[in-house]
């Protein structure tokens, strides 16, 4: 363990899984501050399970996870998590701007209607960011998948998090969404900031990513995306054999 | 010499019964249909209803046809509603169902209200009372469920593939649809004849609970559709018993709440099985 | 002033189940609370049973106790994945309905624990059993829905911020911190609460459709959940009164009649007819 490196990520002996079913046995990984990571693997890898269980939305078997040495619940407001699209109910009567909103305060902390003056301006700043402004107010189900997908990336921005866990973020997207996202992710890595995402398509990893970890059932490879063709492509094939 | 006959109608009547709603029950869990079982318990009531009330027809056989015809008409909404329309799933079922139920409440309490001699059939739908429907014409039901139980034994490895992986199948079988919707009419089909046995407030129950029950101890279709009309059979089958031994108690209820039990008796065997590893 | 009452007592069910059904369903399921209306009966059959009187506390204490110990058992049942979330609400309602069946059939044949009673209320039987206040008799099931109706607004304006993000994204909300362990407890206990109290004059049976007509009248073409839940009470208070209207004008059953009417409506508005 090297002192000065600063891992935004610890993960050390990490079983997890979901429904009685183990899907990741006895995983360890570091991630360092501010890079573009990409989580990339087969289906049923553990990219998802893996990215869930970060944020606690499964519950681990065993093992630790710890963001800058801390455990997750004591650094939650500085992690923002973008969850996939299609888990979410669109259908729900919200608009963009309010669906924003809601990354702009700390809600667990918020009683009645009542929301911080300073949200407002971090929700119209987020929106900009995302060229989402004109559909503020917009119902959600008015929108694009690709829209869509930024709404809730703008959601994560509005919480000026220092992490960003993304789980595929750019699957399914329209060109522009995809300009706009990637820009996004060169912005957060330019503030210092760290962005992790389960990427579906190892064919683009290195168009938006500078790291990398491959996955399948065990950490394949976990390092900076800088390696020759071939050296990608034999970890490729090691990885979706 | 009339008692054995009349007991051999009601033993006879409930073996039949069992295997179509038994084969009903698994397919019915496999296409995650459990509250669309209550449904069309449910949205009998308006057809069986409304046909006694507007022809004064007490033949049980046109009353069938109504509860069929009208909970046809639930089930082709449900469908209608789940696919087109962007609302919460359960919600759109439950509109449907509170519409036809309330629907053939209203005309209930008509008939009561207008003292029609007939009410006692439709108490008998609604709670169930599988003596008066064994003294019925027994040999059209086991005709019936011969030939519905026909249906679903050659339409098994359809009913795997409409389960399972439904676009594959509609690529494979050119009348995939037609299967569909035949196994939705024979299933509701099927429904309707246990009514009378059942009772509409809790065929929904017999709906789900052989099924899922078999399902957790089989590992093919072929297993838990076998022990789905197991199950069943032996529910009516215990039924009949204990209501005959002891005549205060309604079949309805035992017949419903038997394969339930055994459910929970697997759950918790399925417990302790694993708590040992 | 009879009917005064009877339509006060119907608007104010239905206000209450249409607020019940916009948070209940979203979250959760639209049939638990079908569930709850249905397993009372194993707990009105007990406490009859025990208390030999249809006035007993027992009653009111056995249909909670069977309400919650059926959501235990859903809870229960569905963390296992070779079991449907909708087939474990099935299997636990059922269960007790059925239970609830077979004792009063064995135990209650005689006595007037009408089955129809339960299932279906009786709102003109219900204005009579009524207090004086102020030198006015009122029903004392008006008290009881002013009363639900507080406590859920109540819990609506404190937890309003919360039970938005929750209703919208359940995943993101635990992200945030935000636990929803609360609400729910709370949404057991008190739809439990209520329904058992209602069930003498709305029937278990009418709950459902009345708690899913908000989805068809307001959902698609609302922009905030507040409007929503405004839209939902206009629409739903509306048809209920005109069912009211058509049921005393008829003499048709007031609770049947009104879910028909909310139902129906709700349905012709989701198709677009108005």
């Amino acid at each position: 363990m090297i002192k000065d490196l600063k891992n935004v990520l610890s993960i050390s002996n990490l079983t997890c899984g979901y429904d009685e079913k183990i899907i990741l046995e006895n995983i360890a990984l570091d991630i360092p501050e501010n890079v573009k990571c990409a989580i990339v693997g087969p289906n049923g890898a553990g990219k998802t399970t893996l990215m869930r269980s970060l944020v606690k939305l499964h519950d681990k078997k065993n093992g630790k996870i710890l963001f800058w040495n801390k455990d997750f619940d004591l650094i939650k407001e500085k992690i923002a998590y973008v969850p996939q699209r299609k888990l979410v109910d669109w259908s729900f009567p919200i608009t963009v701007h309010e669906v924003v909103k809601m990354g702009a305060y700390d809600i667990s902390k918020s009683w009645f209607s009542k929301i911080p003056y300073e949200a407002e301006v971090k929700t119209i700043d987020a929106l900009n960011k995302m060229n989402l402004y004109n559909y503020s107010k917009s119902h959600i189900n008015d929108l694009s998948g690709g829209q869509q997908q930024r709404v809730f990336i703008a959601r994560a921005l509005a919480q000026n998090a220092d992490l960003y866990l993304m789980d595929e973020p750019l699957t399914g997207l329209d060109r522009t969404s995809e300009k706009i996202i990637s820009q996004i992710f060169n912005d957060i890595k330019e503030s210092g900031k760290t962005v992790i995402a389960v990427h579906h398509d190892w064919k683009t990893v290195k168009e938006y990513f500078d790291w990398i970890v491959l996955i399948n059932k065990n950490v394949i490879y976990n390092g900076p995306l800088n390696l020759s063709e071939n050296e990608l492509k034999n970890l490729l094939e090691k990885t979706f054999e | 010499m009339l008692i054995y006959y009349f007991l051999f109608n009601l033993i006879a009547i409930s073996i039949f019964l069992g295997i179509i709603l038994g084969f009903v029950s698994s397919y019915a869990v496999v296409r995650k249909w459990s509250l669309l079982g209550d449904i069309i318990s449910h949205a009998a009531l308006p057809g069986i209803v409304y046909i006694f009330l507007l022809f004064k027809n007490q033949n049980i056989f046109v009353m069938l046809l109504g509860g069929a015809l009208s909970s046809l008409l639930s089930t082709i909404f449900s469908f209608y509603i789940q696919r087109y329309k962007s609302i919460p799933k359960d919600s759109a079922f439950a509109l449907i169902l509170s519409l036809f139920f309330s629907f053939g409440i209203i005309g209930m309490t008509i008939i009561q209200k207008k003292g029609i001699v007939g009410q006692s059939i439709i108490n008998n739908f609604i709670y169930g009372n599988i003596v008066s429907f064994a003294s019925g014409n027994v040999y059209f039901y086991i005709f019936f469920s011969l030939i519905i139980s026909l249906l679903f034994y050659i339409s098994f490895q359809i009913q795997k593939c409409i389960a399972f992986d439904k676009v594959f199948s509609t690529v494979r079988y050119k009348n995939i649809n037609f299967w569909e919707f035949l196994l939705l009419f024979v299933s509701i089909i099927s429904i309707i004849i246990g009514l009378q046995a059942v009772g509409i407030l809790l065929m929904g129950a017999l709906i789900i609970a052989p099924g899922s029950a078999a399902r957790l101890i089989s590992n093919s279709y072929f297993k838990m559709t076998l022990y789905s009309i197991l199950i069943t059979v032996f529910s009516f089958l215990i039924g009949i018993f204990i209501s005959l031994k002891y005549s205060n108690i309604p079949t309805g209820p035992v017949i419903a709440l038997t394969p339930i039990i055994i459910f929970l008796i697997i759950k918790f065997f399925r417990k302790i099985k694993f708590k040992n590893l | 002033m009879m009917t005064f009452f009877i339509f006060l007592i119907t608007l104010l069910t239905v206000i209450l189940y249409t607020l019940i059904g916009c948070i209940t369903i979203p979250l959760n399921s639209a049939f638990i609370i079908d569930a709850i209306g249905h397993s009372i009966i194993a707990g009105i059959a007990i406490g009859f049973i025990i208390g030999k009187s249809l006035d007993s506390s027992l009653i009111f204490l056995g249909a909670i106790s069977a309400a919650l110990l059926m959501n235990l058992m859903v809870n229960f049942l569905k963390k296992d994945k070779n079991v449907e979330y909708d087939s474990s609400i099935g299997i636990s309602f059922s269960f007790f309905f059925a239970i609830g069946i077979l004792l009063i059939s064995i135990y209650a044949r005689n006595v007037h624990l009408d089955l129809d009673m339960i299932l279906l209320g009786n709102i003109e039987f219900a204005i009579y059993d009524s207090i004086k206040f102020f030198n006015i008799m009122i029903p004392k099931c008006i008290f009881m829905l002013i009363f639900g109706l507080i406590v859920l607004l109540s819990f609506l304006y404190i937890y309003w911020n919360k039970i938005n993000v929750i209703l919208f994204d359940k995943e993101y909300s635990k992200t945030r911190g935000i636990s929803f362990f609360g609400l729910n407890l709370f949404l057991i206990i008190y739809n439990s609460f209520i329904v058992v109290s209602s069930f003498n004059f709305i029937g278990a049976l009418i709950l459902t459709g009345i708690a899913a007509a908000p989805f068809g009248f307001a959902w698609k073409n609302s922009l905030s959940y507040k409007s929503f839940l405004i839209k939902s009470i206009i629409y739903t208070v509306l048809f209920g009164f005109l069912g009211c209207l058509a049921a005393l004008n008829l003499d048709l059953p007031i609770s049947a009649t009104v879910a028909f009417f909310i139902s129906g409506g709700s349905i012709l508005k989701l198709f677009e007819f108005f």
